[in-house]
């Protein structure tokens, strides 16, 4: 019992956590009004881009550096498509979807000279500083730093956007970006850092399941989380803490049925058990969706406010 | 002496993208510490012109000076940091934010790390009774009434230390009471030394506040008085350009033995409440009926089942002799009554579609808008907007801009032109000026007349007791879904009426009433 509770902990933390980071950023932006659906397209260059640092440089700390530029790169296409010039935000996402699948593949062949998969590179699974711990702190030096460092970006973006003026302007151009520039808020800047944040954590997303839980990269290895991690959004109330604590669940559900597999003999074949966390998700999606959560959306969520469009 | 000009406008005009000229050549000056009000009709160009003394919108041409110097406005914030505030139409306020949060945000008192809103609050409060403005602060705005919105909309503006404050159509939504309050806060303001330009179409607002007004008409400025020399009537015809005469015009006297209408026994309840209890009346060619009522008294109903909307649960409707009670909404339309609904944004208009799509809604199957019985006839279609567009003297620059961009009484227009296009046998209009000004309530006057007068009947539901008194052939009034009175329009009072409203008179002691 204590080996499955262990285990299921352990595989819970590692897979909630690329979904968490991503969650968390994309709540972000959309506080600030912009949303970004293309959040899949995200992880798919960090994942990548973090094993092609940590390639070249040997060192991982550099490629978790390229997740992040990549995401923030990424951010500001859909930034200025978006924001600037007033394009339809679900469109804009799509295209960096597609666009990331191609840059990975394509990347894979001119760096590492393959399909499909990787070479095998520098990882940071583990954080050695916290074995000297007493009594946990085998358990603890057993998740990657990434995880420690998802829990203080959490708690960091919380207190910003609840607690700084600059969260404050930040909430209300989500809420009424014409209020807002009445006030005499620079509401295009406001929703560029919230795009940029979520695209930065959805790097460091992407990262996350690329060198911070294996050693590769693999083609399709985000697999619709960065669909999750919309998900976890709504589900979570629009709050960034309900959107990290939704994304951990959905990695319970991941956790549950990669233990599901590892039992021998099990009766039902393993495509269905993959089928597990999505199939949670939608279920928990449909109960937890109550019109008195998808009322705590921001109201001018996707709604454009720019010169170039005309709705300014 | 000579006061000083705050603010004074060198030939500034306002070209939209679209080709719309909504300011063309507008000079005037404000005087510092008055309150000076902008007059004119709705889409005259009012609140493009705050708009751009605002900084939301760049003058196309022309200069703007802000004390004696060229106003340098292109954002909000640059007219804020210059002392000029705003009070929008539409309040600019977040719901899901508390009082507090609204009045400071973009001006947060504390550090870039946190906001002290302990201290906010304590300034916010000072600030509120040092101008009788209240407020509570914690509570959300999605929760407040109207009014106090209203009030902290105004807070806001103070927060930031505006000494010019722009007021766009203020007393549009507030009640009598509330507007009594609004006047006697701007005379505050006022002698706290702040400059008020104050935007309105409701003269006696105007009248009662103002120091100076100036009236704008199609974009230009007609004139700037000061308030003495004027008074509403005057005031009325420079804004619309000519004597305003309410009630539609001379009525023919059209004889017919005929029923148009019959409603007989109408009963009708919903979620166990009784909305109609036994409604009967007539409708005769050549005649305007008004239904007077206070809002909710089983008005929305009988609109409702005279319509097609909804079926009552007994009684029944006929119409140029047929029973309709079973009908569907088109078939009744297409029989000859036409509708012209309460809300026109919701049940009137798709307000993204172009005006001349707006104008086929519900007719689009007609013979005339078709090609082969299947395809639109684009030809067909444009032709007969331009022709409406010039009998309804619809104002836009084409047929072809949605008709969210029109004025409340140019839709308002375009709704009446549709449903009138086909000549209906009988027009049923439900608060027909709502929301209107004055040139745009005669002009619709007109055309419901004109309506009658070419031997159609007219069913019009009213709240406004001057419009029934003004345009009805004959009065009913609805009270407790009964009508409770049925009067030829000669010699009866509004207080009459009133009472029969409120239901103080019954339909039995009318006469012994009047012994």
């Amino acid at each position: 019992m204590w080996v499955f509770l262990s285990y299921i902990f352990t595989a819970t933390i590692r897979l909630g956590t690329p979904i968490a980071l991503t969650a968390v950023g994309a709540c972000y932006g959309q506080r600030t009004g912009v949303n970004n659906l293309g959040l899949e397209g995200f992880m798919t260059m960090g994942a990548f881009l973090a094993v092609t640092g940590s390639y070249l440089t040997g060192n991982p700390w550099t490629g978790v550096l390229f997740a992040c530029v990549a995401g923030a790169f990424m951010a500001v296409i859909h930034g200025f498509v978006t924001i600037t010039c007033g394009g339809k935000m679900a469109v804009s996402s799509q295209a960096l979807v597609l666009l990331s699948t191609g840059i990975a593949s394509v990347g894979l062949l001119a760096v590492f000279g393959t399909m499909g998969y990787s070479a095998q590179v520098a990882s940071i699974t583990k954080t050695p500083v916290l074995a000297n711990i007493p009594v946990v702190g085998e358990f603890l030096s057993g998740f990657s730093p990434l995880v420690y460092l998802a829990v203080v970006i959490v708690i960091l973006l919380n207190y910003v956007l609840y607690k700084t003026p600059v969260g404050l302007q930040m909430q209300a151009c989500g809420e009424h970006p014409r209020a807002a520039d009445t006030a005499g808020i620079r509401v295009n800047l406001m929703r560029y850092i919230g795009v940029i944040i979520s695209g930065i954590l959805g790097g460091l997303g992407g990262a996350m399941l690329s060198i911070g839980s294996m050693n590769l990269f693999q083609e399709g290895m985000i697999s619709g989380r960065g669909y999750l991690a919309l998900g976890a959004v709504t589900l979570g109330g629009f709050s960034l803490k309900g959107a990290f604590f939704a994304s951990i669940l959905f990695g319970f559900f991941d956790a549950l049925q990669l233990y599901v597999q590892t039992l021998p003999s099990f009766p039902i074949p393993s495509q269905f058990i993959q089928m597990l966390p999505y199939a949670a998700s939608l279920i928990i999606l449909i109960i937890g969706s109550s019109p008195k959560r998808r009322n705590k959306a921001p109201a001018a969520i996707g709604q454009a406010y720019s010169f170039v469009s005309g709705t300014r | 002496m000579e006061k000083e000009k705050i603010i004074e406008l060198k030939n500034v005009s306002k070209v939209f993208p679209n080709g719309v000229i909504a300011n063309r050549n507008i000079s005037f000056d404000i005087e510092k510490g008055e309150v000076h009000a902008i007059v004119g009709e709705n889409g005259a160009g009012k609140s493009t012109l705050m708009n751009t003394i605002f900084g939301l919108y760049t003058p196309s041409s022309g200069e703007i000076l802000l004390r004696g110097r060229p106003m340098k406005i292109s954002t909000p914030s640059d007219a804020i940091s210059q002392g000029i505030g705003m009070v929008h139409q539409h309040f600019m306020l977040i719901q899901s934010f508390t009082v507090l949060q609204n009045i400071i945000l973009g001006a947060e008192v504390g550090n870039k790390a946190k906001i002290n809103y302990k201290k906010a609050r304590k300034e916010v409060m000072a600030l509120s009774e040092s101008f009788g403005l209240r407020i509570d602060p914690d509570t959300l705005v999605m929760d407040i009434s109207v009014a106090m919105q209203q009030r902290v909309e105004i807070l806001k503006v103070l927060w930031r230390k505006a000494e010019i404050i722009i007021f766009d159509e203020p007393t549009a939504v507030l009640t009598p009471q509330e507007i009594d309050e609004f006047c006697d806060m701007v005379l505050r303001l006022k002698k706290q030394g702040k400059t008020i330009i104050f935007i309105s179409h409701k003269l006696a607002e105007v009248m009662k506040v103002s120091d100076r007004i100036t009236i704008i008409r199609r974009g230009e400025v007609i004139t700037t008085k000061n308030v003495d020399e004027v008074d509403e009537k005057k005031l009325a015809v420079l804004m619309v350009g000519h004597q305003i005469t309410l009630g539609g015009g001379e009525k023919k006297v059209i004889e017919s033995s005929e029923k148009i209408l019959e409603v007989e026994g109408l009963a009708y309840a919903e979620n166990g409440v009784n909305k109609l209890n036994g409604v009967s009346f007539t409708l005769s060619p050549g005649e305007i009926v008004g239904v007077a009522g206070v809002d909710g008294n089983g008005q929305d109903e009988l609109v409702d089942i005279i319509c097609g909307k909804k079926k009552p649960d007994s009684g029944k409707v006929e119409f140029m002799g047929r029973d309709i009670t079973k009908n569907t909404i088109g078939e009744i339309r297409d029989m000859g009554l036409a509708t012209v609904f309460e809300d026109r944004h919701k049940d009137g208009l798709v307000l993204s579609f172009p005006l001349k799509d707006n104008l086929i809604l519900g007719y689009q199957a007609r013979d005339k808008y078709l090609k082969y019985k299947v395809f639109r006839n684009e030809k067909a279609i444009s032709e007969d907007a331009e022709i409406l567009k010039e009998r309804f003297d619809v104002r836009c620059s084409s047929m072809e801009v949605p008709a969210g961009t029109l004025s409340g009484g140019n839709q308002q227009k375009l709704v009446i032109a549709r449903e009138t296009n086909f000549s209906p046998k009988m027009l049923m209009t439900v608060q027909p000026t709502r929301g209107l000004d004055m040139g745009a309530i005669e002009y619709v006057h007109n055309k419901l007349v004109e309506h009658r007068n070419e031997g159609n009947g007219v069913l019009m539901f009213s709240l406004e007791l001057d419009e029934i008194l003004q345009v009805s052939d004959r009065i009913l009034v609805i009270f407790d879904g009964k009508i409770v009175a049925d009067l030829p329009n000669k010699n009866v009072t509004k207080r009459e009426i009133g009472n029969y409203m409120l239901g103080v008179t019954k339909k039995e002691d009318h006469d012994s009433e009047e012994n």
